[in-house]
């Protein structure tokens, strides 16, 4: 291991590991304990930070497979050593993202259905069978790529559809449920691609950043100018995202239904958010374009670090305006009237507390935080073993 | 067999006592209810909203599984777990629900609800532990449909109770609505009290822009229209409301 791995790596490695040791120790908590006792979700807000954290990290291995095949087939020379690491993050990511979606799971011990009586019009299905697909031909992409196959650029066109696949299925899981007006929407499977471009070029302009400070990757003299080559990539990806992303508030402000007004009220009620989600990339965009040719290691970090935050804020903004808004409507059956929101059992077994509710404001709890320790730690170490790996395979 | 269920708002009275029946014949946990009655619009139980034109109403909504045609739970649902029986009736086998709450995102109307954890007994007058429900697990060709234990971590909704209409018995919340308001059958067949309790009548669904076609069907309240009577008559249910002068 000593020689496939730098110190910092191995000492990465090991905080990996300690990391998803103490994610385990939170799932086990919530397995044990009940998700009553050690989440804040409920009925009416189904959904938490680890299915936020799923979405995120499915963008993140997409999004790195898709550098890595732009790396490869575009063969710029100043990215080349950049192709490898993508790669392997991006398997990282897929890896965290099923973590994370096994972790959410109220009763894992029926898992087998999956595969025993597995329904295969679900988008789920889909989304597993996508999902696997793209880890596989991630591992033999690397494989490929770690051993210089001739075959390797047809692999890297393999791994590139298997990612927008990938998050095109991903997008249709929310986006095929017309109860939840803020998802159905055909735009959100093309966001959803969009985001992945987003996470996958920010990592990587994130490693031309810092390449040569902390071993991960090989240094050389053409850093700043793979950053720029990236930096403007990133920047016109942004802008559509955040294009698509306002088309899809303009749509749902035109729908002007019962259940589009509520959305609008949950986005504005989350609207410092939503702000997050869409300014900070804006600024790593403006960044980028206007300061792109002079900008040094720091200024390609920050954006680096901008894009990855909103698009965090993006994930968490997926499910407040969907679960905090209600999707029953009712009026008066025999006369003209508006339509009201129909309030839902919140399955809260407080004596005191709400038996029903239209809304709920979800914040997670602490275990529900360390539990997504298990997927960010589990990506992290499969990248960093990944990257080690490929060195042991190189010719 | 199609079994549905049609809801008359004219004979809701709100008592709320079908989602307390529901609650105690299904052993459901503390926090769970499978069946909830609500004045839409109204900001506290039991109190009138106004209509477009100022005037208060107030009108009872009973809302459970709606049973649909085409149930958005079960075509989502990755392991077949939620599954529509010959009889047409949207059933959840908790032995292959895997808990991933796919189906509560894709249900419009918000009944499925989740076991978020270990629902504790409760206590009876004596100390001892209060039991209730129907006793005994019910199975249909092998899968398990109804449990008093409820298993954590699976969800569960109103399943026309199953274990009773197999027996030829009506669902709880139609023998114990007081007003009758529920009715409860077989659409198919031409004889049965539900098919003749809708001749002639036309019916509502809930949530008909999401194309679910549900099987609780629901009568419009004749209340408050100035032509009530005209309409309960032209219905021929002027007996049934006690409108014919008793």
């Amino acid at each position: 291991m000593k020689k496939l791995m730098s110190k910092k790596q191995l000492g990465a490695l090991v905080v990996a590991l300690i990391i998803m040791a103490a994610g385990l120790a939170a799932w086990v908590a919530q397995l044990t304990t009940g998700l009553l006792a050690t989440t804040n979700m409920g009925n009416v807000f189904c959904w938490g930070l680890l299915i936020c954290m799923f979405a995120f990290c499915v963008g993140f291995g997409a999004g790195g497979q898709l550098a890595s095949s732009y790396i490869v087939l575009s063969k710029r020379p100043e990215l080349q050593r950049f192709a490898l690491p993508a790669q392997a993050v991006g398997l990282g990511g897929a890896i965290g993202a099923s973590v994370a979606i096994i972790a959410d799971l109220g009763s894992p011990e029926n898992i087998l259905a999956m595969l025993l009586h597995l329904n295969v019009v679900s988008p789920l299905a889909w989304d597993m069978m996508a999902l696997t697909f793209f880890i596989v031909s991630s591992v033999v992409g690397l494989v490929a790529l770690a051993r210089s196959w001739k075959s390797a650029r047809a692999w890297m066109i393999v791994g590139a559809v298997a990612a927008v696949v990938l998050q095109i299925i991903e997008g249709m899981l929310f986006a095929l449920l017309s109860a939840r007006v803020w998802w159905h929407s055909v735009i959100v499977p093309v966001d959803f691609l969009m985001v992945a471009i987003v996470c996958g070029s920010a990592l990587v302009l994130a490693m031309a950043a810092v390449s040569g400070h902390g071993g991960f990757v090989d240094a050389g003299v053409d850093s700043l100018r793979a950053a720029r080559s990236l930096g403007k990539l990133l920047a016109v990806v942004i802008v559509v995202h955040v294009a698509l992303a306002l088309a899809e508030l303009g749509m749902l402000a035109i729908e002007g239904t019962a259940a589009s007004r509520a959305t609008l009220d949950v986005i504005a009620t989350y609207a410092p958010l939503y702000a997050i989600e869409l300014g900070l990339p804006i600024v790593a965009a403006v960044l980028l374009l206007t300061r792109g040719g002079k900008a040094g290691a720091a200024e390609f970090g920050a954006a680096s670090a901008l894009a990855i935050v909103g698009m965090f804020a993006h994930r968490l903004m997926l499910l407040y305006p969907a679960f905090a808004a209600p999707t029953l409507f009712a009026g008066l059956s025999n006369q003209p009237s508006p339509e009201w929101a129909y309030p839902m059992s919140t399955g809260q077994y407080a004596t005191m507390g709400d038996a029903f509710a239209m809304t709920q404001a979800y914040l997670p709890s602490v275990v529900e935080w360390a539990s997504i320790l298990l997927p960010i730690g589990c990506a992290i170490a499969v990248a960093l073993i990944a990257i080690a790996a490929t060195k042991a395979l190189a010719k | 067999m199609r079994y549905a269920m049609v809801v008359d708002l004219d004979r809701c009275i709100g008592c709320r006592t079908c989602a307390v029946i529901c609650k105690g014949h299904h052993a459901q946990p503390e926090g769970i209810w499978w069946n909830r009655v609500f004045v839409p619009g109204a900001p506290e139980y039991g109190t009138s909203v106004l209509n477009e034109e100022g005037q208060p109403r107030m009108e009872f909504l009973p809302v459970s599984c709606q049973h649909c045609d085409d149930a958005p739970c079960q075509s989502v649902c990755p392991t077949g777990a939620t599954y529509t029986d010959e009889n047409g009736v949207v059933l959840v086998d908790f032995e292959r629900c895997i808990g991933c709450r796919y189906c509560m995102t894709a249900c419009p109307y918000g009944v499925r609800q989740f076991n978020w954890g270990h629902a504790e007994p409760l206590p009876g007058t004596d100390g001892a532990t209060y039991s209730y429900g129907y006793p005994a697990e019910y199975r249909q060709d092998g899968r398990l449909v109804y449990t008093p234990q409820r298993p954590e971590g699976v969800v569960e909704k109103c399943t026309f109770c199953v274990q009773y209409t197999s027996q030829g018995i009506e669902p709880a919340c139609c023998a114990g609505c007081p007003g009758n308001a529920r009715i409860f059958g077989d659409l198919d067949d031409p004889d049965s009290e539900i098919s003749h309790y809708l001749e002639g009548r036309e019916t509502f669904v809930l949530g008909e822009e999401h194309g679910t076609h549900p099987k609780v069907l629901y009568l419009k309240s004749t209340r408050g229209i100035e032509d009530a009577s005209a309409l309960l008559d032209a219905a021929g249910a002027g007996t049934a409301m006690g409108t014919d002068g008793e």
